[in-house]
């Protein structure tokens, strides 16, 4: 029996899983043995779609359907639980299982928070992950760094911090550092990330610390919760899934790289922060680059931190219908509503038409709220700060003002009086 | 609980982003990013974003209706098909009118085309409700060889000066907008003219405010400039133009001093944009079709075949298209023929009684004005094929409900000549059916018996590339990818990111100087005090998504604060805005952000007189 802490190899059974996955098919296997014992309706994982850039959602309910699902695709940038809570009723009538990167793992636990996903229905298996870059940026990267016709690629990962590429002919890496000198390489989110291991997972899987004969050909499972240590031992029994005890040497790696990885993403905060400014300046920076808006939404449809449905942004006594841009107020209202909670998943910024680096302000202000306040988003259920407000309380005071605009707009107390 | 992924193209404005259609249980609930393609890498603006809420509007009509004592009556299509043989057929072919849309898939206009020129026997077929497109679009013709944009929305990234002139992309093309914030961001030099201070012109380096109509003077003082200081690109003229002394002698009389005055900006300004365009290259003019379309892109293209800024990444004229599918509904041939009609002709012909029966296929060609509205009224028999019950559907005869572009495949080609497709990712709501499929019923119960006999949009597009030249060669398999094809495709070559990179497609292979002179327009007087600064008018599927008349719930004019305090006008006043043509009343948008002595509105005016008529 395992039990949460436990650490093991873990690789697949089944033979076409084992062809089309990344590191042994361990991921893929427990989704089958998921999906076969009915201990999830759907998987919904990540699929090719036109080609190997284009990763798309699949929600798959016949375990016949996984093979497809299997391999990493590094230029996946999705979030996937704002789908959930958009167009699978926030599981709240299904149980879905959800392969997640560490962005994917924060923003169920910020979207449960929010009561806009049931956790309770959702099993998740988490992918270490030390980046993920954009798909036309990939394939420009890897025409002009590669001097490779990026349709030729069958195959591309990151290892040992390398961006390898297979291709008609040869392989090719190029360490990613060189290649993010060059305006290349991860989203900017990514490379200031420090979800590495996504713990709050039900599993954790990945390659760092698979070394000897098993190297390439089995994962790391870091066993996170009793959901996660059941549906490993139910897959093991089932015999699609084989495990065996970690090497002690792997185990070490492992945490060496986790640590190495870490120490990068603090580089990159501090560099990308400092960049910013700090006070008036950093004020400023943020005022003229948020200037360029042309208030697409997308920064809120794409956002886990965002759920109303009467969006203060859609307020015309503070930001006007029409207006392109957008005033200030438009970004100060996602600032106010979001900063202590947002887990820097990029979206913000990945999405944005004005080349707004969103997230970036906004992890910079998140980064500020938790020295202050001590709130880690993303990790748990604890509450944000927000949440301290007691709701009645600042009612009443707000009300007893007389004019408050959010009272005014929420419950119109002047209204037939 | 299904959910899917079909990739598809925006169906809004003629940049052409690609979007995720999500599917869920057969209905489009929502867009997703499309990251992997490579006009707008998943990002869009929000029409983009919103492109999913029409498809589902309750207003949606979806079923064919037959107008009886003045009220529609639900109708089967086999009946409606019948009253419109019927009817079209006691009509001669010259006295019909056909429209085609900039809005639905080539393999819709191509089938329409043929239905024009074979079955009704017309000339007089065009795809746009005002002339603006065509003449742009024979305006790089002319020039170039080709009409289209020369270079690629994606490569206006690459520009180092970028002239944006009667465009606003960052709120009318906003993904090709968003190129120009890439250049600026890469180096590039930014010049934008335009009386309002527009979200581009606030990007801008150089913001000119220049009047309204005054375009072409603008543009052939920045080529009379570059001529004066001797920074023309001489080897570039020799060797791959001709006509040069025609554009020189033309251009002379718009000396820094005299385009001042006449775009009423001051002086030095003109000789600082000469500057910028030419201090680095590439550099690109970014424009897109509106009032005198064609003389100002002939003057673009004097500019930059004067700069040798043809045939390289990141230069050229880059003509951004209103409609998705534009580019298509031309390369498809829907244009008149040498004696046909376009849409204004068209509607000056009914007005006098010349064009009695009119086939509309998506447009919406009723909204340009109260004159159109009127000529309509004077039309014997028109048949409307829409989604929604616009201004023009409701003077129809026989109203035929189109498939929205979800429910049926195709193809639109974008302002850069990029074709991609459209996926159906469910089925037609109620019994609406796909345009082109509509069209080849109707032409099979009107008799016609070869032509129309289609089973699939993939079928039309077989036939397309055998009968125009620059698609030759493009299948439905090769727009799998992502990148699509960007025409021409001819001899196998696909992918033209940028034209005339040898030589242009002229007969001589020249690219071709144009005399453009500048010549003034309807000026404004003591009846008419306001130049109009044309805005892009909601169109029907704007009007019919929620998020969007929740941003833009009603035409506004928009003027300057100092003109609005003399006329006592505050903003959300009620303004009688009266023309030439007639009156119209809208709301006030009074603002710093538009030049004193021009207005902005959503109407083909070109100068205006405002009257408050209600509102402290
Ligand atoms: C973007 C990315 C970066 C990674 N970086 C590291 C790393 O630095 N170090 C490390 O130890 N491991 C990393 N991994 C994890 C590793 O690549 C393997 O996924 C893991 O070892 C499991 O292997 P497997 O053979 O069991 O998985 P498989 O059985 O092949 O299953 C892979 C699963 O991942 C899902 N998936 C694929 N692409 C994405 C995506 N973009 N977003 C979300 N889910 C996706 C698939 O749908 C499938 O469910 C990364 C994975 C991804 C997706
Ligand atoms: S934000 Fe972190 S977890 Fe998410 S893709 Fe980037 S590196 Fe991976
Ligand atoms: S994504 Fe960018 S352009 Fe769109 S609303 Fe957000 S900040 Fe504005
Ligand atoms: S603000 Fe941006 S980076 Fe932060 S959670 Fe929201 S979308 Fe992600
Ligand atoms: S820029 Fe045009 S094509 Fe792109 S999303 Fe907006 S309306 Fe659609």
């Amino acid at each position: 029996m395992t039990k949460k802490g436990d650490m093991l190899y873990a690789w697949t059974n089944d033979a076409e899983i084992q062809k089309k996955a990344e590191l042994g098919g361990a991921v893929t296997s427990l989704w089958k043995h998921a999906l076969e014992s009915k201990t999830v309706d759907a998987v919904l994982a990540i699929t090719k779609g036109k080609d190997l850039y284009d990763a798309q959602p699949v929600l798959i309910k016949d375990p016949k359907d996984l093979a497809k699902t299997a391999g990493s695709l590094h230029c996946g940038t999705l979030l996937l639980p704002k789908l959930i809570k958009k167009y699978l009723d926030g599981a709240e009538t299904m149980k879905i299982g959800v392969t997640v990167k560490g962005c994917d793992a924060m923003a169920f636990y910020e979207l449960a928070k929010r009561k806009q996903i049931n956790l309770d229905n959702i099993i998740m298996i988490g992918v270490n992950c030390g980046g993920s870059v954009s798909p036309v940026i990939a394939r420009k990267m890897i025409a002009a760094k590669y001097d490779v016709d990026p349709d030729k690629v069958h195959k591309e990962e990151i290892d040992k911090g390398q961006f390898i590429i297979e291709y008609e002919g040869g392989h090719k890496g190029i360490s990613v550092d060189e290649l993010e000198e060059a305006g290349y390489g991860r989203r900017s989110n990514c490379r200031r990330c420090k979800m590495k291991v996504p713990r709050q997972a039900d599993l954790a899987c990945g390659n760092w610390g698979v070394i000897g004969p098993r190297a390439g050909k089995a994962t790391f499972v870091e066993v996170c919760s009793e959901k996660g240590a059941k549906l490993l031992d139910g897959a093991v029994k089932s015999g699609v899934l084989a495990t065996e005890a970690p090497n002690p040497k792997g185990l070490e790696i492992r945490g060496k790289v986790e640590g190495a990885m870490m120490k990068l993403g603090e580089k990159w905060r501090k560099h990308d922060f400092e960049g910013l400014g700090e006070g008036k300046d950093r004020l400023k920076t943020i005022m003229t680059e948020t200037s360029r808006c042309i208030k697409c939404y997308s920064c809120i449809s794409a956002c886990p931190i965002c759920y109303c449905i009467d969006c203060t942004t859609k307020n015309p006594a503070y930001v006007t219908p029409g207006d392109i841009p957008p005033n200030f107020m438009f970004h100060l209202i996602r600032f106010a509503h979001i900063a202590d909670s947002c887990v820097n998943c990029g979206q913000c910024q990945e999405l944005c038409p004005a080349e707004i680096p969103n997230a970036m302000f906004m992890h910079a202000q998140q980064v500020e709220l938790e020295k202050m306040f001590g709130h880690v988003p993303g990790q748990n259920m604890e509450l944000p700060l927000m949440a301290f407000v007691e709701e009645k309380t600042e009612r009443a005071r707000l009300h007893n003002t007389g004019s408050d605009m959010i009272y005014e707009n929420v419950f119109n107390p002047l209204k037939g009086h | 609980m299904d959910l899917k992924y079909v990739p598809s193209t925006c169906p809004y404005c003629g940049t052409g982003c690609g979007i995720n259609l999500v599917v869920k249980d057969g209905q489009v609930t929502g867009i997703s990013p499309w990251h992997r393609n490579p006009v707008n890498e998943g990002k869009v603006c929000i029409r983009g974003n919103r492109s999913f809420e029409f498809v589902n509007n309750v207003e949606r009509i979806t079923t064919p209706l037959i107008k009886k004592d003045g009220k529609f009556v639900e109708a089967s299509w086999e009946d409606a098909y019948k009253e419109i043989a019927g009817h079209l057929k006691s009509v001669k072919g010259d006295e019909i009118g056909c429209v085609a849309s900039a809005r639905t898939c080539n393999e819709d206009n191509y089938v329409f085309k043929n239905f024009a020129q074979n079955v009704v026997k017309t000339a007089s077929i065009d795809y746009c409700g005002r002339g603006c497109n065509a003449d742009a679009v024979r305006g790089l013709a002319d020039a170039f060889g080709k009409g289209a944009m020369t270079n690629s929305i994606t490569d206006i990234s690459d520009a180092k000066a970028i002239l944006v002139i009667g465009s606003n992309p960052l709120d009318e093309n906003p993904l090709a907008g968003r190129r120009i914030i890439m250049a600026r961001k890469n180096g590039a030099k930014v010049i934008v003219a335009d009386a309002r201070t527009s979200a581009t012109a606030k990007i801008a380096d150089l913001h000119i405010a220049i009047n309204p109509g005054t375009e072409v003077a603008f543009l052939n003082g920045v080529a009379a400039a570059i001529i004066k200081a001797g920074k023309e690109n001489k080897d570039f003229i020799a060797k791959k133009t001709k006509d040069f002394e025609k554009c020189k002698a033309a251009v002379a009389p718009c000396t820094p001093e005299a385009v001042a005055k006449i775009c009423g900006i001051p002086e030095g300004i003109v000789t600082q944009a000469a500057e910028i365009f030419t201090a680095s290259s590439p550099a690109s003019v970014v424009t897109s079709a509106g009032a005198v379309s064609g003389d100002i892109l002939r003057a673009s293209a004097n500019l930059v075949l004067l700069t040798g800024n043809v045939g390289v990444a990141g230069a050229g004229v880059n003509l951004l298209r209103a409609k998705s599918n534009a580019q298509g509904a031309m390369d498809m041939g829907c244009v008149p023929a040498d004696n046909g009609h376009a849409v204004p002709a068209m509607i000056e012909a009914a007005a006098a009684g010349k064009i009695t029966a009119l086939y509309v296929m998506g447009e919406n060609i009723a909204s340009a004005g109260p004159k159109v509205a009127e000529a309509l009224d004077k039309v014997g028999f028109i048949v409307v094929q829409d989604m929604f019950m616009t201004e023009t559907a409701a003077k129809a005869h026989v109203f035929l409900p189109s498939a929205s572009f979800t429910e049926r495949d195709g193809t639109v080609t974008n302002s850069e000549r990029r074709v991609q497709r459209v996926r159906k990712a469910v089925e037609p709501i109620g019994s609406s059916r796909a345009d082109w499929q509509i069209i080849c019923e109707l032409a099979t119960a009107m008799g016609a018996d070869k032509g129309f006999a289609f089973k699939s949009a993939d079928e039309i597009f077989e036939e397309i590339v055998k009968n125009v030249p620059d698609y030759a060669g493009i299948t439905y398999a090769m727009l799998e990818k992502p990148e699509a094809i960007q025409w021409p495709a001819a001899g196998g070559v696909f992918g033209s990111a940028f034209l005339y990179a040898d030589k242009f497609a002229t007969k001589d292979g020249k690219g071709t100087f144009a005399a453009v002179g500048y010549t003034a327009g309807e000026a404004v007087s003591a009846d008419y005090p306001f130049a109009v600064a044309a805005q892009w008018p909601r169109g029907t599927l704007s009007l019919n998504t929620a998020s969007i008349v929740r941003e833009f719930p009603e035409a506004k004019v928009t003027i300057n604060k100092a003109d609005a305090q003399k006329l006592g006008i505050s903003t959300g006043n009620k303004v009688k805005v009266s023309g030439k043509d007639g009156s119209v009343t809208m709301t006030a948008n009074v603002t710093t952000g538009i030049k004193t002595g021009v207005v902005s509105l959503p109407l083909a005016a070109a100068a205006v007189k405002l009257e408050k008529t209600e509102g402290a």
